[in-house]
């Protein structure tokens, strides 16, 4: 038991802070949501109507789309973008899909690789863009999810004060809807921009997020 | 058909989405009212009034107020509900409804486009 949660201490610590932070998120957001229906002397709700009610779906959904969005866009921009004295970044020499000497695959394939890696072929191919296609597809089902909630947020918030209601293209197209998307997007890439330029010049010693301390700001793809 | 199937399942996921119970008691609840207002019960129109749409007669009673108001003839022909809200257009006439812990009440009524974005009512408002 022990060993388990030293050897899955990360995933563990930030799937709690995820779950401390969405009930903290939904508690703060009922208080703000109950504000806002007393000022149409609306009758207040509770919590569990509240977290299965599109209001909280959608502010929910718009964060994790973009954070989706932010490690899809990182996966696959790391691919062929370089950063030179990142440690985010590969060296000039391998931009690209490396060879699979590199990628160990094909006739470079070990006992140890994963099935999948080893099969040849389609499966191979898929396994080699697993992970950015998982995380475009979480992508697209949050902002899915995000348009379907808003839509639903938004239009009972047009009834309240009297508008009209939004089909989903309607709601598409509406200043809402990209405010909430683009909002959360701008964060993000922001994020990954300054994490690849400050990760040049300044370090963390211990963190593989980091080039070790006594690292050139040069030398790219390095960790420490 | 598409993006109704879509709808549908995450509003299942997400839920915040009315179904269509929800559209048959705010239909019900706006044909009532009207029915009420075209017999001259404006008694049992007051009933079905939200309380703020009812005080915005103040300090005369819902009922005069609502003998003096504007509201078209009609029955409900189509229905939007979403949450706790629902739209319901006559032939000639836009209401506004809430559903309360008693039921759909009527927010507004007699409304007609101010501007592209929003009503004015003679019966009730934002």
């Amino acid at each position: 038991m022990r060993r388990f949660l030293r050897d899955n201490a990360l995933s563990l610590s930030f799937g709690l802070l995820f779950l401390l932070s969405l009930a903290g998120q939904a508690l703060a957001g009922l208080a703000d949501y109950n504000d806002r229906r007393l000022s149409h002397a609306a009758e207040p709700i509770g919590l569990l109507d509240y977290v299965t009610s599109a209001d909280f779906a959608v502010d929910v959904a718009e964060n994790w789309q973009s954070e989706y969005l932010q490690f899809f866009l990182y996966v696959f921009a790391t691919v062929w973008l370089l950063q030179r004295g990142s440690p985010e970044s590969k060296p000039a020499g391998r931009v690209g899909l490396e060879t699979d000497k590199d990628q160990q695959i094909g006739p470079h394939v070990t006992a140890e690789s994963p099935k999948w890696a080893r099969a040849g072929g389609w499966r191979t191919g898929i396994f080699s863009v697993s992970l950015g296609l998982v995380m475009l597809g979480l992508f697209l089902l949050s902002w899915l999810a995000q348009s379907v909630a808003g839509m639903s947020a938004y239009n009972a918030e047009q009834l309240t004060e009297f508008g009209d209601p939004e089909t989903w293209f309607g709601y598409l197209a509406s200043s809402d809807f990209w405010n909430r998307t683009l909002q959360n997007w701008q964060s993000e890439f922001l994020a990954i921009g300054s994490m690849a330029v400050f990760s040049v010049y300044l370090r963390q010693r211990g963190s593989p997020e980091s080039k070790p301390v006594g690292a050139p700001h040069h030398a790219t793809d390095e960790s420490g | 058909m598409i993006v109704k199937t879509l709808a549908f399942g995450v509003c299942l996921l997400l839920a915040g989405c009315t179904g269509a119970s929800g559209q048959d008691s705010a239909r019900e609840a706006a044909g009532r009212f009207l029915g009420a207002l075209a017999s001259g019960d404006h008694r049992s129109a007051c009933v079905l009034l939200a309380p703020r749409a009812q005080e915005s007669w103040a300090p005369e009673t819902c009922e005069r107020g609502l003998a003096g108001a504007n509201v078209p003839d009609g029955t409900p022909e189509t229905i939007s509900v979403w949450s706790e809200e629902a739209q319901v257009k006559t032939a000639r006439d836009t209401l506004f409804l809430h559903e309360s812990s008693t039921g759909w009440l009527i927010t507004g009524a007699g409304c007609r486009h101010r501007n592209e974005q929003v009503y004015d009512c003679a019966v009730g408002g934002p």
